[in-house]
């Protein structure tokens, strides 16, 4: 029986209320205990994730306890639950000791929202970082390593050197740790809508601003103010993951590994627990749960909040973004089924399971997932080369998706055309539309100047990646693949190097990399997920003092000497 | 029509085809030449030469004769009139190959590759033993690319000002970089002293090949094909048949030379201008190639001895930061070089040379202007309301040029992209196929993977050398021209009802009454106000 409308109003409102007021209370407790000599928004932000981090530590010591037994690869219970409690606890104790020496600035400017969540994501980073040290995943001189784990964990991506007996096994991690990176991912997801909300406006690009030109307005507030906007993201974000993991547990997924699961699909992060990732379940319907999941989880939030708010599906179809979207998806499948032969062990070429190998590894790369239903490996070339424009590509914007962005994709082409057109007619005026939105000059060119700084960011890091370990297109696809948060790279694993498992999915070269490859891998991850120009805008707010002191101290370039003015 | 009237007999007005005819003359005269080599050097040839330069000819001066070049000059004009003529060039100059039998009739596909690869000084070559073909024949191939390297039309202006195929479009959309900078205010004149400089430094590579004790026909191959930054050689080792530091050396400053812009050379030799513009990117040219090289050093320390690093770290970095590629020894091979060395040599592909070289590649000034741009985005996002004018070097550049640049840069990098895609699937793997493309676009010449500096561009699958065809043409015009030149063809170079009111509409040159008349009527808007 469903509630009548008023009281169903009235019970929305109280639901409203409280979480108002626990978010008051916690705002009001934090500005009680921060009240120290140093006056710095940058140090709270980053030691209240890092404070934050303690109760998730809790929680996975609970399930490790609970369940532990069921996921991990020892088959036992609680083996990683003493460490995450004390780990927990050392961080927590560490970051409220430091919290209380300091204090909440008067105003906050744009740069530093900036500067906040570069630093808020490497608290995150840290944390996890030493969650894995802690219960041994990686071995405790590997702080690269553990470095590189956290940030795969804390964007979304599917790259890990975490071993497993053989292929087909479980990775070789407790319950505690495999429940901390699943919920990790997801959290990193949560946190992404709040960074989409409060911190991309402010770059102008990439946060609600588009949906793929169905309106010119309506996405940029789905509520009057930010918290509700907020609010109405995160809640869509739970309810997806839910039904991803209900999902999971119909189509025959144990109800522990379908919750795990379920939360790095939705958010697009795509650890799994077996070495073999969702290939290892080898069943269709857990394949196409997935493939949905992931589908939706690079599909842009609040054109989904709308749809499905207003009852409106046609507004999917109405939107430019939506639609490149799924021709992408399209195109792509049809053209890796065509390309990639049955000699692959796909089933018969126009065979219904050819068809979903091929729309999963291409719905799990452009959602940049990462999951694998077969290692990218066994694709064809032409198919790889595909699969690899993809990731470059990523999911719609305002999506859990890392990558590009198709919006800027369909912008970036638009320009192009606009430059021929300018070839031929020298002084054409001309605006860019998408669909009834024009795009301002000013989007065209933060897209572009996005755009220009990855690729100039993607060469050094793949000659410091070939410098690691890689071979070429090792090094090349997995620069692009960490950039985009997908993970998993296109290189052939030498089975010979010690600790490969034998064609362990694609993230098997990973082996082969040392810590300057791990280093680089971790920062190119963070970078992708943070939108390199908001890094660069942080790292130039971190290092103003120093191009100060060049250009107006004593190291500045003289042009007029005293002498010659006379 | 003035002239129509004047030569009293009916001509088409059709500038592209008009200006092919004049390029493949040109080409004809190449081929006489070349024919005369094969004559002295008696290693035959000489009659599939000749013959090929009999039919040029008189294609060439039907194509020319039957048409007049349009007064009006405008860019859609000149991008057709240069693409066409590119393509004309590149299909005449597979005549030798094929009469001569050094590439087979069955294989006729080849020796277009050849042709293409050969005009866009791109220095890929098909041919997989180079030693064994005659001399009249490797002589002409040579030739191709030094015709290439400053281009074909450029080369028409200056020798033929009367054929009144000039333009400053025509010579901008064929000469390499963004800007065409006239040392002269007459566009024949700075034609003529484009091709004077040019041939001046292949007079002055090919004395010093000579002196450093090659053969003269070497050391005449070599320079065409050092000066045009085209790559070819006349052996299949490249330049290590000669095993000579003295060779390497002349070749290397020959590449770095005409790597850099030729306006800068032109002014510093005649001391015209005391601060030159392109200083700046003279000197990201500079450090890019030096930047390399100490690169290539420090990563292939582990691997090569001291001297050979050296010698390798110099020669590549100077060879592909050109985008000549002339081979040394095979990088391709992972027990010399390191993964990441090679991945430096592909960033080199990408950029290439200076703007107004005959080098390929995306130009340093484009990549300044998104090293600029990128950075003016950065400093945007910061401080919203900044207004900050792109400054490189001295000069600031224009919004309209800085985004004709990055247009071209994502286009450029968007085809490369696309290119490698087409290359893997028609059966390359992802290293070789996507290097190839990046290397075709760039012409440059060695790819990665199967396609190093000693293997030939058989390495390629043979499906996916049309692809790099197209793309060494997209590559050596700098991509609009060949996008548009069938848009600009329909728009441009039919008479036909349409084409006249596209021509009506379009941008046309004002006659010296009617400017008047506008001023005037302008003047009378004005005091009307």
């Amino acid at each position: 029986m469903t509630p009548r409308p008023a009281r169903r109003a009235r019970e929305r409102e109280r639901l409203r209320r409280l979480v108002v007021r626990a978010v008051r209370a916690g705002d009001g407790a934090l500005h009680r205990w921060a009240r120290g000599p140093y006056e710095s928004t940058l140090a709270v932000v980053a030691l209240v994730v890092l404070a934050a981090a303690a109760p998730v530590f809790a929680a996975c010591a609970v399930f490790d306890w609970l369940f532990g037994g069921r996921v991990g690869a020892s088959g036992e219970s609680g083996t990683d639950a003493v460490p995450l409690l004390i780990a927990g606890a050392a961080i927590a104790l560490f970051a409220l000791g430091l919290l209380r020496l300091c204090r909440f600035e008067r105003r906050i400017t744009e740069r530093q929202t900036l500067t906040a969540l570069v630093l808020g994501s490497f608290a995150a980073v840290a944390a996890i970082a030493v969650a894995h040290l802690a219960t041994g995943a990686v071995p405790p001189t590997a702080l690269a390593t553990a470095f590189a784990e956290a940030a795969a964990t804390v964007t979304g991506t599917n790259s890990t050197t975490i071993p497993a007996a053989d292929l087909g096994q479980k990775l070789d991690l407790g319950g505690g740790m495999l429940a901390l990176r699943a919920a990790g991912q997801w959290l990193g997801g949560a946190a992404f809508i709040v960074v989409l909300v409060r911190v991309l406006p402010h770059l102008g690009v990439g946060g609600l601003d588009s949906d793929g030109g169905v309106a010119t307005r309506s996405a940029r507030r789905l509520a009057p103010r930010r918290a509700g906007t907020m609010g109405r993201l995160l809640l869509l974000y739970a309810a997806l993951t839910v039904l991803v993991a209900v999902g999971y547990a119909l189509a025959g997924m144990p109800l522990t590994q379908s919750g795990l699961h379920a939360l790095t699909t939705a958010s697009t992060g795509g650890f799994s627990t077996y070495a073999d990732s969702l290939g290892h379940f080898d069943s269709a319907a857990i394949e196409w749960v997935a493939i949905f999941g992931m589908a939706a989880g690079g599909v842009s939030l609040p054109l989904m909040f709308l749809a499905i708010r207003r009852c409106d599906p046609a507004r999917f179809i109405r939107s430019y973004e939506f639609r490149l979207y799924v021709t992408l998806i399209v195109f792509a499948t049809v053209t890796v089924a065509l390309w990639t032969r049955d000699d692959f062990g796909f089933g018969h070429l126009f065979g219904l399971e050819h068809f979903r190998k091929s729309l999963f590894a291409v719905v799990s790369v452009i959602s940049t997932t990462g999951f694998e239903a077969a290692s990218f490996i066994e694709l064809s070339t032409g198919s790889q080369a595909i699969l690899m424009v993809l990731m470059l590509i990523g999911g719609m914007s305002a999506s859990m998706a890392g990558g590009f962005k198709v919006v800027r994709l369909l912008t970036l082409a638009s320009y192009i055309g606009r430059e021929l057109r300018r070839a031929i007619y020298p002084s054409l005026a001309e605006r860019l539309r998408l669909g009834r939105s024009t795009i301002s000059e000013t989007t065209i060119s933060r897209i572009v100047g996005e755009l220009l700084l990855a690729a100039l960011l993607l060469i050094p890091a793949a000659i410091l990646l070939g410098a690691s370990g890689l071979d070429i297109v090792g090094a090349l696809s997995y620069a692009v693949s960490a950039l985009s948060n997908v993970g998993p790279a296109l290189s052939y694993v030498d089975p010979d190097l010690p600790g490969v498992v034998p064609a362990v999915g694609s993230t098997g070269h990973l082996a082969a990399v040392n810590w300057i490859g791990h280093l680089t891998a971790g920062l190119l991850m963070l970078l992708g997920r943070m939108s390199v120009t908001a890094a660069a805008v942080a790292l130039s707010v971190a290092a103003y003092p120093l191009v100060a002191a060049v250009r107006h101290g004593r190291w500045r370039r003289r042009t007029h000497s005293p002498m010659s003015v006379r | 029509m003035s002239t129509m009237a004047s030569l009293g007999e009916r001509r088409f007005e059709s500038t592209p085809v008009h200006v092919s005819g004049v390029a493949l003359l040109l080409v004809a005269a190449g081929m006489a030449v070349s024919a005369g080599v094969a004559l002295v050097d008696g290693g035959g040839g000489a009659l599939a030469l000749g013959t090929s330069a009999a039919i040029t000819a008189s294609v060439g001066s039907a194509m020319m004769g039957s048409t007049t070049a349009s007064d009006r000059s405008d860019s859609p004009l000149a991008f057709a009139a240069v693409a066409w003529a590119w393509l004309a060039v590149s299909i005449a100059g597979t005549m030798p190959y094929l009469f001569s039998g050094v590439i087979g009739w069955s294989e006729a596909d080849n020796a277009l590759f050849e042709s293409v690869s050969g005009f866009t000084c791109t220095g890929a070559t098909i041919l997989a033993d180079i030693d064994g073909v005659a001399h009249g024949i490797l002589f002409f191939r040579s030739m191709t690319q030094w015709f290439g390297g400053m281009g074909l039309i450029v080369l028409a202006v200056s020798v033929l000002p009367a054929l009144k195929v000039g333009g400053l479009e025509l010579i901008a959309n064929e000469a390499p970089g963004p800007t065409a900078d006239r040392f002269t205010p007459r566009i024949a004149a700075t034609a003529r002293r484009l091709w004077m400089l040019y041939s001046g430094f292949t007079v002055a590579v090919a004395l010093a090949l000579l002196a450093a004790g090659t053969s003269l026909f070497d050391a005449v191959a070599h320079a065409f094909t050092t000066v045009a930054t085209g790559g070819f050689s006349t052996h299949s080792a490249s330049i290590a048949y000669f095993d000579s530091v003295a060779v390497e050396l002349v070749v290397i400053v020959g590449m770095i030379m005409c790597g850099a812009s030729f306006s800068i050379h032109w002014h510093t030799i005649m001391r015209t201008r005391s601060k030159l513009r392109g200083y700046s990117e003279l000197r990201w040219y500079l450090s890019l190639i030096g930047g390399a090289a100490i690169a290539l050093l420090v990563l292939n320390s582990g691997k090569l001895d001291l001297g050979q690093n050296i010698r390798e770290a110099a020669f590549y970095a100077a060879s592909l930061g050109s985008n000549t590629g002339y081979g040394l020894t095979d990088y391709t091979h992972s027990q010399f070089w390191t993964p990441s060395a090679q991945l430096v040599l592909l960033t080199l592909f990408l950029v290439g040379g200076m703007t107004g070289s005959t080098a390929g590649g995306m130009k340093v000034l484009r990549l300044q202007i998104v090293a600029r741009y990128a950075v003016r985005e950065v400093i945007r996002a910061r401080h919203r309301r900044a207004v900050l004018p792109m400054r490189i070097g001295d000069t600031t550049v224009a919004e309209d040029v800085a985004a004709r640049a990055l247009g071209f840069v994502l286009l450029y990098l968007g085809l490369a992209l696309a290119g490698g895609v087409l290359m893997t699937a028609l059966g390359n793997d992802l290293e070789t196929g996507f290097s190839g493309a990046v290397s075709a676009i760039g012409t440059v010449g060695p790819a990665l993977g199967e396609a190093g500096p000693t293997s030939s561009a058989l390495a390629f699958e043979r499906a996916s050398r049309p692809v790099m065809m197209v793309l060494m043409l997209f590559g050596r015009l700098e991509v609009f021209p060949t996008m548009l030149m069938f848009v600009a063809a329909m728009r441009a170079g039919t008479r036909s009802r349409y084409g006249r009111q596209a021509a009506q509409r379009g941008p046309r040159r004002l006659t010296r009454r009617e400017t008047h008349a506008s001023t005037r009527g302008l003047k009378r808007q004005r005091a009307g106000e």
